[in-house]
């Protein structure tokens, strides 16, 4: 299974995710984002971090950057395609996912481990979990506030495309257990065909017991398990 | 364009002691101009020379069998953590750039001390501070700027290490109006290397050229337009 890590100037989370999915036994590697072709990739992983110093809007820039047209090809084609946090924000902007991340509801920047509910374990990123399970993982983003219009929020909602929910320990999602606002306590959104995921935890970060939570296995360990069955 | 002429005032006005203007003259051989001048206030400052802190510095302890990069030999030192492996770390301050601009100054002052360790070779991992400030609590204009000081500089540290992605792990703080309008803000970084990724920066010989390699930088580190790059 090979999986390509694409790196924009800024991004800080590529290492991470690398090691993560070798760990898991992908065949996980580099992809300069000045590259205008994926290989031959089965699964592309849009990092977190700062790309483009988060100028005019965070992912703004990064979606311009010449990779980002195969990806959309690729995606286009039923190509997984993974976003974490700064990768959400760009997958966003490329219009790959609906809708748009804005600035933290309390104005911060939030690093702290959160919890968020499964809401489908029915497709390429959730398949290790049950419905309605909830799970420890790290968030680090100082915009990761989901919003979208009524129009945009019932058309996902109708198509099961809200993946994740912040919640509290009980599963309950309540504003306390809102970190930053979203509307909906939506934390990760799949497009209507479900090959392209984007969510604002970090699994990368949450790996093993030690690193705090191994939930974020759960997530990556899913999309491994759908790409050994294509 | 004439040049100011050098003048005890203006000499003065560069932070430059009658007996450090002497031992200018002695270097020179003659009186500096005015950029000359200008050249010495910098590098014979205390940002750039450590002229009053060295005396202090040198109290620590510099040599042992684990130190494999001594202090103030290159960008930072390493010290051997056995296996193979080593630590390189090293603190910063930046004290008057956040002083007159709380918020990049500290940010700044991240940026220089991450510098230093992977230009080492070694991948930072952690960053710790050293702040001082003068007191918050009270409604004087010297207490608001205190904390317009303090929340720009607690903000400029965490902004850039979250930018880079290194955390910042631990600080310690103190209020006294001994800090009033001087705050003091250290900066450390840890980075880890193996042995054999030491990079060294000193070079020495007469008749070498000199490559400076490296991406394009704009205001922030990221990139110059095409329309202001030099050929």
């Amino acid at each position: 299974m090979n999986v390509a890590v694409v790196r924009f100037p800024g991004s800080n989370c590529d290492q991470d995710c690398v090691h993560a999915l070798r760990a898991m036994g992908a065949d996980a590697d580099y992809l300069w984002h000045k590259e205008e072709s994926l290989g031959a990739v089965d699964a592309v992983v849009l990092p977190g971090g700062f790309s483009y110093g988060d100028y005019l809007r965070c992912g703004a820039i990064a979606r311009f950057s010449p990779v980002m047209r195969a990806v959309g090809e690729f995606a286009a084609e039923g190509g997984m395609v993974l976003g974490i946090c700064n990768g959400f924000q760009i997958l966003c902007e490329a219009g790959l996912l609906p809708g748009a991340l804005v600035r933290n509801r309390d104005l911060h920047f939030i690093c702290e481990f959160i919890r968020v509910r499964v809401e489908r374990g029915d497709t390429p990123f959730t398949s290790r979990c049950d419905v309605g399970q909830v799970i420890e993982v790290p968030i680090a983003h100082g915009e990761g506030n989901y919003r979208a219009d009524e129009a945009t929020l019932r058309e996902i909602g109708e198509h099961g495309q809200v993946l994740l929910r912040y919640c509290d320990a009980d599963g309950a999602m309540t504003e306390a257990a809102n970190p930053n606002g979203s509307i909906g306590n939506i934390a990760g959104i799949c497009n209507r065909a479900r090959n392209v995921f984007g969510l604002m935890p970090h699994p990368e970060r949450a790996m093993e017991p030690r690193m705090g939570s191994a939930d974020g296995s759960l997530l990556l360990g899913s999309l491994l398990d759908a790409l050994a069955l294509r | 364009m004439s040049e100011p002429a050098i003048t005890p005032a203006l000499i003065d006005k560069h932070g430059i002691t009658p007996d450090e203007y002497e031992k200018i003259r002695g270097i020179l051989g003659r009186d500096p101009n005015f950029t000359e001048l200008g050249i010495f206030s910098v590098m014979w400052s205390e940002h750039c020379s450590y002229k009053n802190s060295k005396p202090e510095l040198r109290k620590f302890p510099t040599t042992g069998p684990g130190v494999l990069v001594k202090a103030g030999e290159e960008n930072a030192g390493v010290i051997d953590i056995g296996g193979g492996w080593a630590v390189a770390f090293k603190m910063e301050s930046h004290n008057h750039p956040s002083a007159i601009e709380p918020f990049q100054g500290a940010a700044t002052g991240v940026g220089g001390i991450i510098r230093d360790i992977f230009t080492m070779g070694a991948r930072p991992v952690f960053s710790l501070n050293s702040l001082r400030f003068g007191p918050i609590d009270g409604d004087t204009a010297a207490h608001r700027n205190n904390r317009r000081l303090f929340a720009g500089v607690v903000a400029g540290i965490a902004h850039y290490g979250n930018c880079i992605g290194i955390p910042t792990i631990g600080g310690e703080i103190y209020f006294d109006e001994s800090y009033e309008g001087n705050p003091l803000v250290n900066v450390f970084c840890l980075g880890v290397l193996r042995h054999d990724q030491i990079a060294r920066g000193a070079a020495r010989g007469v008749g070498n050229p000199v490559f400076y390699v490296g991406a394009e930088t704009g205001r922030d580190g990221l990139a110059v337009p095409r329309s202001r790059r030099a050929n």
